[in-house]
């Protein structure tokens, strides 16, 4: 009798252990996002061309402003010298040249724009979207230019920045086709409210920061 | 995972132990149900921690003092957060790259097994078996980077081996088992993983 006392008492354990460890499992192990803060949620994303010398460029083109896409709404101009800025002082980190001179052809031109439509299901760094026409300086850019063969599908939100490395000695004016050897993208930041400022250039440096072979100083 | 789905589960785990103590006179037959726990899936990169969620529950009919036959279900749930870059080497491309982010990843698995066991030991006493079930799994693995969430839902064949041991008491009794369990590959994708299981049953032959 005592010996099947014990036996039910530490079944009832097995059963209490049970229904505990579904209770503290179900409280305490499942992750979720749905607390995350706006800046939690940024994504930086950079994907380059690996055929690409890098180390041989020198000086790139940069337009003074940020195109935008998918909307007629102007970025406001000081986000758009922060994204700019965020940009050049990065370039200059990592040895390369602005080229001001427009009559000079540089190594690879950046442009920076925003997207301001969703696009779910974009391919890498490209998301599909009818041509806008653009002219920076003295240099022809056609548009659109041609993603990368393959890569993994991604999406990208409203207010994604994307900066793209064109190499002006692959143009091709007459395919009106440029490919991008770099592009990094920034998901969310522009329209979201907070530090917009210190976030877009916490964001651009870290887009950097994780493209190395973009650091000239390193492989002179 | 919302609340009101752990409200449901908490429900069916009622349901489901007051089902078992009222069957306990049918002695042929053995059911229980399990909590789960599970390690980190084996030559995995996509999950590496261990799973402290999970259940399961078993059907066996003894054909004999020493074989049975019966079915499984079993479910575990791992998840894991990080904000590490991770580099991005697409197969078969020219590209590649790096993403930084905080990424939420979790995986679940649904094993649902035809099974049979072999017991040894008396009757009435503690019984050590072991065993092995085929059947199918069903698989789903989620990432959520920022704003994106990319889910792969996939089902596979899948194998498990088994051994553990059943305690009886007067009333009920108690179960601890470890499993084996190999989903063949599908979509490019296999997994397998070691989970371990403490749980209660009905009386047994």
């Amino acid at each position: 009798m005592n010996s099947s006392r014990t036996q039910r008492g530490w079944i009832s354990g097995v059963y209490a252990l049970v229904i505990l460890g579904l209770i503290v499992g179900l409280a305490a192990c499942t992750k979720d996002s749905s607390n995350l803060t706006n800046a939690e949620r940024d994504v930086v994303i950079t994907l380059f061309n690996t055929e690409t010398v890098f180390s041989s460029f020198s000086d790139y083109g940069m337009l003074d402003t940020v195109a935008v896409v998918g909307d007629t709404t102007a970025i406001d101009p000081a986000t758009q010298t922060t994204i700019l800025n965020a940009i050049k002082s990065n370039m200059s980190k990592y040895g390369w040249t602005q080229q001001t001179d427009t009559t000079i052809t540089p190594d690879v031109i950046l442009t920076a724009r925003v997207s301001l439509i969703d696009n779910y299901g974009a391919y890498v760094g490209y998301p599909y979207y009818p041509y806008y026409p653009w002219y920076g300086g003295g240099w022809g850019i056609w548009y659109p230019w041609y993603p990368p063969t393959g890569g993994s599908v991604y999406s990208y939100t409203t207010g994604t920045i994307f900066i793209d490395m064109l190499p002006t000695s692959s143009a091709s004016p007459s395919d009106s086709l440029l490919a991008s050897d770099w592009v990094a993208a920034v998901n969310g930041v522009v329209t979201q409210t907070g530090n917009q400022a210190q976030r877009i250039t916490d964001r651009i440096d870290q887009a950097y920061e994780q493209s190395p072979y973009l650091n000239l100083n390193d492989t002179q | 995972m919302k609340r009101n789905h752990k409200l449901h589960l908490l429900v069916l785990v009622a349901v489901a132990v007051a089902a078992l103590s009222g069957g306990a006179q049918a002695q042929d037959t053995y059911s229980n149900i399990t909590y789960n726990i599970a390690a980190p899936p084996l030559d995995n990169n996509f999950m590496e921690e261990w799973s402290f969620l999970g259940f399961g529950f078993e059907g066996r009919r003894f054909t004999s003092r020493a074989l049975s036959f019966g079915a499984s279900f079993n479910w575990n749930y791992w998840g894991s957060e990080t904000s590490d870059t991770q580099e991005l080497n697409p197969e078969d491309t020219n590209v590649a790259g790096a993403v930084t982010g905080v990424q939420f990843r979790s995986l679940n698995t649904f094993p649902m097994m035809v099974t049979s066991h072999l017991h040894m030991g008396r009757r009435g006493g503690n019984r050590f078996y072991f065993g092995a079930g085929a059947g199918a799994m069903y698989e789903t693995q989620t990432l959520e980077l920022g704003v994106s969430i990319f889910e792969e839902k996939t089902w596979h064949a899948a194998v498990q081996g088994e051994f553990g041991v059943l305690i009886p008491t007067a009333t009920a009794s108690a179960v601890f088992n470890v499993k084996y369990v190999y989903a063949l590959e599908n979509d490019g994708r296999d997994l397998h993983y070691v989970s371990a299981s403490i749980g209660v049953g009905s009386m047994f032959w």
